[in-house]
C-alpha cells in the first residue's frame, strides 16, 4: 500500500487504553487523498467507530489528535492541528483547531494522527518518543493543574524540548467545557478535556526527531518563496498581525457595533478602550510568541507586574479572552481578564465555555431568576470581576453553583427553569464568540451552520472586501437595497442602519457563507492557520489565489497532484461527513440551524445596527442549502450529494434510519 | 569575524521557523534536529536562539583528531571539511555553547556555515531576532555609542559642538 | 464644519500617531476622496502609500465607515461626509 512521498509522515498511531495496546498503521495514499488531514481524518474515524450508542464520556469514544499535510514544512503556520471526538458538550461531532508546538512534534515523531480509545484502569500518560511509545503511570500527577502537569512530565522524561498535551483538574472532573492544553497556553475546546479525563489519560508527551520530506522540492520551493514574498510585502500580516494578532479585533468589533456586551444585551462596550489589544500592548504585553513553525508569531505573552493580580502570566490573552471575560461580562478591568485566562490554564477550561456560563449567570442574577443563595453567596453583578474569578474556580472544581454550570449554560438553564433558557446564548449547545448576530450576519450564519455548534471561525466572509462584480456571483446586488435604505433614513442621527462588510438583511449572504465555509475547511484540512491564510492575506479578491497556492503546495509537498477544485471537493466531502455524523447522532436538521431567540426578538439598542434584529434567517438558510444542493425543508444533504462525494455507504446508513430527505 | 547574532532575545518568539528553514536549505528536509540554529525555550515566556559563535580559536576544531574543522577566510565561518571528517563526534562535547550537533543520518557535524554568506534564518525571521553580524566596525560603533554621553558633557563644558 | 476621524486600524495609527481627531473643513460637506487627500497632504507620503495602491484605489484591507456604514455600499470615495459625521478606518480580521 503506497504512502505519500512527502508532506504526510505516513503513519497512524493507535492506542487502546483498556487493553494497554499500542499499534501503528500506514497512512495510505488513498486515505490521504480522500480525507486530506485534520478534520478529514477525524470525521472519517468517528463516522466509522463512534455511533449513537457510544457515550461521549465512555471508553468507546475515540479521541483523535490529527495533523495536516503541510504541518512542519516551511509553509508558515503549518502548525495547526485538530483534536476530535464525540463532544460531551454538544453530543455532536467535536473537532477543534489548536496551534502551538505539539502537532510539529507528533509529525516529527513520524505520525500523521493519533487515535486513543478505551479507558485506562488507573491514571496514565502517553509518551511518544519517535518509534517508542509507552503508557506510563500518572497517579502522582493526577489532580495537578495544567502548568504543573506540563512541568512534572518534562522533569520525569528529562527533556524540556518535548511538547505535552495535558488536562487540568476540570478535565479530570469531566467538566463539559474542559479543554486539552498543548504547549503553554494553546487550547482545544468542545469538551475534549472531559473526553481525555474520562479515559484516565492525563497527558500525551511527544518527542520527534525524524525528517518531514518534500516530494517535489523544485516546484515546492518556487511556490513557497512566492508565498513568503507575499507575506513579507503584506502590511496586515507584518503590521497588524504581528503586532496585535487577534487582539486588534476588540476595538474593531466595538467600532462596528458588534462586540457582544453583557451576554449580548447590546453590542457596544463603553469600556472597550480599557481592554483592547492596544491597551494590552501598552501595559502587560511582554512579547509575542509563535506556533511551530510560523514566523508571524502572533501569540500574545503577558505578565501583570503590579496591582492585586501582580505575578499573573499568560500565553495570551487573545481577542476571545478579552471578549469572553471583558465585554461579555461588562468587565473593563484588564488585569482581571488576564487572571481569568490564567485560571482557565490552571484548571484546564475553555474560555468560551466559561465566559458564556458566567455571562448567562450574571444576566439571570440581574433578572432575578437566581439569587445570591443560588450562587453560593457570589454577587454576580455585571463587571464584578472578583465574583467572575471565584466562579471560574468553582466551575473548575465542580463546586456548588459551579457544578451546575459545568454542564454548560443550556443544560443549566433546563435545571433552573423560570425562563432561563432564553439567556443561554448558545448554538447546538456551544457558546458563540463575541460577534453579535444582529450586527454581523456573515459570522452569525457561519455559527448557525457550523457542524460543531457555536463557532467563531466558520465564516469570516466579512473580512474580504468584495467588488460589486464578485458579489454579483452570489446574487448580491446592492444598489437597489442601498438606495432604498438611504431614502428610508430621515435625519442623520449618528449611526445609520447599515453595518460593516455587507449591510445586514441583504439577500445572498447564504450563498456567500457556503462559498467561504468551503474555503475555510480547505485551510483547516491542510493544517495551516485561517488567521494567516484566510484573514491577513486574503483581503480583496485574494482568497481564491490562496486556494490555488495551497493546491500547488500540497501537490509539491506530498507528490499527490491536486487542483484547487479537488481541495474544495475534499472540503465538501469532510464537511458533509461531519453533517452526516450529526444527523445519525441526533437527527440534526434545519430546526437546529438557528440563532438564539434574543437576536430575533430584541432590537439592537445602540451602534451601527441600532434597531435591527437578525433578519430573514429562513431566507439565508434557503440560499445556503440551495447552494449546497441540500434539501430545503430538512436542511440535509440528499442521497445524490453523498454519492457525488463518494459517501455512498454513509447514504445507505442514513437511509436505513429514514434520515435521507 | 562574522556570525549570526541575536539582536534582542525578547524578540524571539520560539517559533522554530529558523530551524525548519536551516534544515530545508542544507538537507532538503524539514527537521529541527538537522538544523544548525536552535530556538531554546524556557518557561514561562523565554525564547533565545542559539547558533555557532564561529570562534576564531574554535574548541571544536582543536578537539578534532583529523583537523577537519577549519576557519574559512572567505565566509569567516568555521566549516567542516567533509572529505577529511571521520564523523567521530569529538567536536560536540568540546563546544562550550552546545552549538554543534551530530545526527545519526548525517555523516558530518551539523553546524552553522552562514549559508555561504546569505544566512536564511536571518532572512526569514520576521521578528528580527537575528542579524548577520559581519564584524565590520560593530565593536567600534558600540564604543562610540557608549562614549557619546561623556563626549557631550565635555563639549558642553568647553562650549563647542560635536561635529562627529 | 467638523468631522471626526478615527484610526482604528493600527496601520494608520502608526502613521498618524493618533487614535482619533476632529477635522475642521470649509464648506458644508466634503467628498471622502477630498477628505482623504487632505489627510494625505497633512501626514505626507507615508499616509498616501499606506492608504492607497499605486493605481489610487484604497488598499483592500482598509474598510472605511461613515457613521458605521461601509462606503463600498454607499458611494465609495464619492460618499459625501457632512457636519458631525464620524469616519472610521478599520482592518477587520477573523479570529478568536
Amino acid at each position: 500500500m503506497a504512502t505519500p512521498k512527502g508532506g504526510y509522515a505516513g503513519k497512524i498511531l493507535s492506542v487502546d487504553l483498556s487493553q494497554g495496546e499500542i499499534s501503528q498503521a500506514s497512512l495510505s495514499r488513498e486515505m490521504a487523498r480522500t480525507y486530506l488531514g485534520t478534520r478529514g481524518f477525524i470525521a472519517s474515524t468517528l463516522w466509522d467507530k463512534v455511533g449513537p450508542e457510544v457515550d461521549a464520556l465512555g471508553p468507546d469514544n475515540v479521541l483523535i489528535f490529527s495533523t495536516g499535510p503541510l504541518c512542519g514544512t516551511t509553509v508558515p503556520s503549518g502548525a495547526i492541528f485538530c483534536i476530535g471526538a464525540k463532544s460531551p458538550l454538544t453530543g455532536l461531532i467535536g473537532w477543534t483547531t489548536i496551534g502551538g508546538h505539539w502537532a510539529h512534534k507528533l509529525k516529527l515523531a513520524g505520525y500523521d494522527f493519533l487515535l486513543v480509545k478505551g479507558k485506562a484502569s488507573q491514571p496514565v500518560y502517553l509518551w511518544i518518543d519517535d518509534d517508542r511509545v509507552e503508557i506510563r503511570e500518572a497517579a502522582h500527577i493526577w489532580g495537578q493543574d495544567g502548568r504543573t502537569t506540563n512541568k512534572m512530565v518534562k522533569d520525569e522524561i528529562g527533556d524540556y524540548e518535548i511538547d505535552v498535551a495535558v488536562i487540568g483538574p476540570a478535565g479530570e472532573k469531566l467538566v463539559k467545557g474542559a479543554n486539552i492544553m498543548a504547549t503553554v497556553g494553546h487550547s482545544a475546546s468542545y469538551g475534549m478535556g472531559a473526553v481525555m479525563g474520562s479515559k484516565n489519560l492525563k497527558a500525551v508527551a511527544v518527542r520527534g526527531t525524524q525528517d518531514i520530506r518534500i516530494a517535489r522540492p523544485g516546484p515546492y520551493t518556487r511556490v513557497w518563496q512566492q508565498f513568503m514574498d507575499d507575506i513579507m510585502n503584506d502590511p496586515v500580516a507584518m503590521g497588524s498581525g504581528m503586532r496585535l494578532g487577534t487582539t486588534s479585533l476588540l476595538k474593531t468589533a466595538n467600532e462596528l457595533g458588534e462586540l457582544g456586551t453583557r451576554n449580548f444585551q447590546g453590542a457596544f462596550f463603553k469600556g472597550a478602550d480599557k481592554i483592547s489589544g492596544e491597551r494590552l500592548a501598552e501595559t502587560y504585553l511582554l512579547k509575542t510568541r509563535g506556533c511551530s513553525p510560523c514566523s508571524i508569531c502572533c501569540d500574545r505573552f503577558s505578565v501583570v507586574n503590579d496591582g492585586p493580580f501582580k505575578g499573573t502570566w499568560v500565553s495570551g490573552p487573545e481577542y476571545a479572552t478579552l471578549g469572553s471575560f471583558g465585554s461579555k461580562l461588562g468587565n473593563d478591568n484588564l488585569a482581571s481578564i488576564l487572571r481569568a485566562n490564567e485560571l482557565c490554564d490552571l484548571y484546564g477550561l475553555d474560555l468560551y465555555f466559561v465566559g458564556d456560563a458566567i455571562a448567562f449567570s450574571m444576566e439571570l442574577h440581574e433578572k432575578g431568576i437566581i439569587s445570591r443563595q443560588d450562587t453560593d453567596g457570589l454577587d454576580l453583578t455585571w463587571g464584578n470581576y472578583e465574583a467572575m474569578l471565584a466562579l471560574i474556580e468553582k466551575i473548575g472544581r465542580r463546586e456548588g453553583f459551579g457544578d451546575l454550570l459545568a454542564e454548560g449554560a443550556t443544560e443549566a438553564a433546563q435545571e433552573i427553569g423560570k425562563g432561563a433558557e432564553y439567556y443561554a446564548i448558545e448554538i447546538k449547545g456551544a457558546a458563540i464568540s463575541s460577534e453579535d448576530p444582529r450586527a454581523n450576519n456573515e459570522n452569525a450564519l457561519g455559527a448557525m451552520l457550523s457542524t460543531r455548534g457555536g463557532d467563531a471561525n466558520n465564516s469570516w466572509a466579512r473580512t474580504t472586501n468584495y467588488s460589486a462584480e464578485t458579489l454579483k456571483r452570489f446574487g448580491i446586488e446592492l444598489s437597489a437595497e442601498v438606495i432604498a435604505q438611504r431614502d428610508a433614513r430621515s435625519a442623520r442621527q449618528g449611526y445609520g442602519d447599515l453595518s460593516h462588510g455587507l449591510p445586514t438583511g441583504i439577500r445572498g449572504i447564504g450563498r456567500l457563507t457556503k462559498w467561504w465555509e468551503d474555503r475555510g475547511v480547505v485551510v483547516d484540512l491542510m493544517g495551516v492557520c485561517k488567521l494567516l491564510w484566510a484573514a491577513y492575506l486574503s483581503y480583496g479578491e485574494k482568497l481564491e489565489a490562496r486556494m490555488d497556492m495551497l493546491a500547488e503546495l500540497y501537490s509539491a509537498a506530498t507528490g499527490i497532484s491536486v487542483q484547487t477544485e479537488d481541495l474544495l471537493e475534499g472540503a465538501q466531502r469532510v464537511h458533509t461527513l461531519e453533517k452526516a455524523f450529526n444527523i445519525r447522532e441526533k437527527d440534526v436538521s434545519r430546526k437546529d440551524d438557528r440563532v438564539p431567540e434574543r437576536f430575533l426578538k430584541e432590537p439592537m439598542p445602540t451602534g451601527p445596527a441600532e434597531g435591527k434584529v437578525f433578519e430573514n434567517p429562513d431566507v439565508y438558510l434557503d440560499e445556503y442549502y440551495e447552494a449546497r444542493g441540500w434539501d430545503l425543508s430538512s436542511g440535509r444533504p440528499t442521497e445524490e450529494n453523498y454519492e457525488k462525494l463518494g459517501l455512498d455507504d454513509v447514504a445507505k446508513q442514513l437511509k436505513k434510519l429514514g434520515r435521507l430527505p | 569575524m562574522s556570525r549570526i547574532r541575536v539582536t534582542d532575545a525578547n524578540l524571539c518568539g520560539g517559533c522554530d521557523y529558523c530551524e525548519v528553514i536551516c534544515s530545508f536549505y542544507h538537507h532538503g528536509v524539514c527537521n529541527p534536529e538537522k538544523s544548525a540554529i536552535r530556538a531554546v525555550r524556557m518557561e514561562p515566556g523565554i525564547d533565545i536562539p542559539s547558533v555557532c559563535h564561529q570562534c576564531q580559536k574554535a574548541p571544536c576544531a582543536e578537539a578534532c583528531p583529523v583537523q577537519a574543522l577549519y576557519w574559512d577566510e572567505r565566509t569567516e565561518a568555521v566549516l567542516v571539511d567533509e572529505k577529511t571528517c571521520i564523523g567521530c563526534g569529538e567536536c560536540v562535547p568540546a563546544c562550550p555553547f552546545g552549538e554543534i550537533f551530530m545526527h545519526p543520518e548525517v555523516a558530518v557535524p551539523i553546524k552553522c556555515d552562514l549559508c555561504g554568506g546569505d544566512p536564511k534564518c536571518v532572512k526569514y525571521c520576521f521578528k528580527g531576532a537575528l542579524e548577520f553580524d559581519t564584524g565590520n566596525g560593530s565593536a567600534k560603533e558600540r564604543q562610540r555609542e557608549y562614549l557619546k554621553p561623556t563626549a557631550e558633557k565635555i563639549a558642553r563644558t568647553a562650549g563647542i559642538q560635536i561635529m562627529y | 464644519m467638523t468631522v471626526t476621524v478615527k484610526y482604528i486600524s493600527i496601520l494608520l495609527h502608526d502613521v498618524t500617531h493618533k487614535t482619533s481627531e476632529t477635522i475642521e473643513v470649509d464648506g458644508g460637506s466634503i467628498a471622502l476622496s477630498d477628505l482623504a487627500e487632505e489627510l494625505a497632504a497633512h501626514y505626507g507620503e507615508l499616509f498616501h502609500s499606506t492608504f492607497y495602491t499605486e493605481e489610487g484605489n484604497i488598499r483592500p484591507h482598509f474598510h472605511v465607515l461613515v457613521n458605521g456604514q461601509n462606503i463600498r455600499f454607499l458611494a465609495g470615495l464619492q460618499t459625501v461626509v457632512q457636519d458631525g459625521d464620524i469616519v472610521s478606518f478599520i482592518t477587520p480580521i477573523g479570529g478568536g
